[in-house]
């Protein structure tokens, strides 16, 4: 068990700038080298704790490819552990070699494409959770002055922000590439608005 | 001891992290966290991974000042794949060519705001208000410390009202005025001069200026109303299906029903300037039923066609839909 098991503040901060950008691009890296009887969801979750229970982070200089390199003892951990050692799990051992091109600092999204994708995520919440959302975190209320302006009990308002995080954290996990990588692809002669002679083109 | 899944420890970890940001713990919540967190390392990383998430939308609070109005003029882009999205995803991508520009950023209290033809745009307001703007519409936005003010220039908007008992929110159309506490409904300035509202959830009550004969109006959900100057109010209970009907262009859709070939064909100008045109008033009374992608009204007129056995005839911006049987 590790010795930290509620974390400083500190280190949340420091998971929430340097790691949680990462997750979706090691998320993508990990579905493509599937472990059997390892779920992605669980490789995150033990990587989390691993990052969580570190004594200092001052040294990490490529959170990254540290991240990175914890999910791949993650799963080696798994690998070894497990009791009948399948053929497709010692295949793909190699594969978990990280290569160079999985560690270029220019695939991180820029600060306000990441800000546009905290208001959409933010705005497909269930009414009553983003409004809980929006007043805690635009504009710094209390939970408990939630509860008053929303006209709820205190705990209803915890429960929203419970559902609206839980919401939250799933779609974080559904999510690809950073946004700049790999969108749905629109066909070149897409416009955009406004078009010379009125009709719209196809695809 | 079964494994729990991801999911669920994801819930419970979500839950507590909402504790946590809630204040200081008692002894005996805390003596429960320990156990929780002592249960399993994967409790602990859902734990640190809920609290940093929540942490990261601290960002959010830059977006109160941050308004970027450049998301407007991004060029189509599709909307991440959200969970609740999804469907609706699945339902654009079906369309032709994908044109909605979707864009979702926290406004200063005083604004304006359009879209233009073809164009499709959501907006969260900073009291937690959705609002989604139509083709072709433009609000202003006033909100003050008494009341919350949104005059309806033009088009079509959709609301999702958060709840503030301390400030009523209040939709002008020019010809109605929509007071709400908290409700999801929607606003359409007709071109004809009229207004119409649907209420989707809750209560919304409609005042007039010439109270004479236009006493307010209470609607609830599944009721629409049409307002014009000079006539009173219009109530009519719609079913559950013709209210979904009336919200399709939320997903880049358009529904008929029942409505005329001539009422489609308007109701595609509005999202492009492609023209059909109905040749004789008999064609343009054949009823249309099925749902369209709204950004290929080329695409409705060729399958009304089709099924009514009309000619699509080609002309400059368009098409004119002729029934071949008389001339």
């Amino acid at each position: 068990m590790p010795g930290r098991r509620i974390v400083d503040n500190d280190r949340i901060v420091w998971i929430a700038r340097e790691i949680l950008p990462h997750e979706p691009a090691l998320r993508s890296w990990l579905r493509a080298r599937p472990t059997a009887g390892l779920e992605v969801d669980d490789v995150i979750q033990e990587a989390y704790a691993i990052l969580a229970a570190l004594s200092s982070t001052g040294e990490i200089r490529n959170p990254r490819a540290y991240l990175f390199s914890v999910a791949r003892s993650v799963v080696l951990q798994h690998v070894r552990r497990a009791r009948i050692v399948s053929i497709e799990a010692m295949a793909g051992i190699e594969d978990l070699c990280i290569s160079d091109t999985d560690q270029q600092p220019d695939r991180v999204a820029g600060r306000s494409q990441k800000l546009r994708l905290v208001a959409e995520l933010i705005g497909d919440l269930p009414h009553k959770c983003r409004q809980a959302f929006v007043l805690r975190k635009v504009h710094g209320l209390s939970q408990k002055e939630i509860a008053g302006q929303m006209g709820i009990a205190e705990s209803t308002v915890e429960k929203h922000i419970a559902r609206g995080l839980n919401l939250i954290m799933g779609w974080i996990a559904e999510l690809g590439e950073p946004a700049e990588a790999a969108p749905v692809p629109v066909p070149a002669s897409t416009t955009i608005r406004k078009r010379r002679n009125g009709q719209t083109t196809r695809r | 001891m079964a494994r729990q899944r991801a999911a669920e420890i994801d819930a419970e970890a979500a839950a507590w992290a909402a504790r946590l940001d809630r204040g200081p713990l008692s002894a005996s919540e805390q003596t429960r966290l320990n156990q929780w967190t002592a249960t399993s390392t994967r409790h602990v990383g859902a734990l640190a991974r809920a609290r940093a998430i929540h942490h990261h939308f601290d960002r959010a609070a830059a977006l109160g000042s941050e308004f970027d109005p450049e998301t407007r003029s991004r060029p189509a882009r599709r909307q991440p794949a959200t969970g609740q999205s999804l469907a609706r995803n699945a339902l654009i991508a079906m369309a032709a060519a994908l044109l909605l520009v979707i864009g979702v950023a926290l406004l200063p209290r005083a604004q304006t705001l359009d879209t233009g033809v073809g164009e499709l745009r959501r907006v969260l307001l900073d009291d937690g208000t959705s609002l989604t703007l139509n083709t072709d519409s433009r609000v202003a936005i006033d909100f003050g410390d008494r009341r919350r003010l949104l005059v309806l220039e033009r088009g079509e908007i959709l609301l999702d009202v958060a709840h503030d008992a301390q400030r009523p929110f209040v939709v002008d159309s020019g010809i109605v005025r929509v007071h709400v506490t908290g409700t999801r409904f929607s606003v359409f300035n007709y071109p004809d001069k009229s207004t119409r509202v649907t209420v989707i959830e809750g209560e919304v009550e409609l005042r007039r200026d010439q109270t004479k004969d236009s006493p307010p109006v209470t609607l609830t959900a599944n009721t629409g109303a049409i307002s014009r100057d000079g006539t009173p109010t219009r109530v009519t209970q719609l079913p559950a299906e013709e209210t979904e009907r009336r919200l399709k262009w939320l997903d880049g859709m358009l529904a008929f029903n029942g409505q005329t070939l001539a009422e489609a064909a308007t109701e595609f100008s509005r999202y492009s300037t492609y023209r059909i045109i109905v040749a004789t008033p008999e064609v343009g009374r054949r009823k249309v039923v099925g749902l369209f992608a709204a950004n290929n009204p080329s695409g409705f007129a060729e399958a009304v066609a089709l099924s009514f056995g009309l000619h699509a005839e080609p002309v400059p911006g368009g098409v004119r839909l002729v029934d071949p049987g008389r001339h």
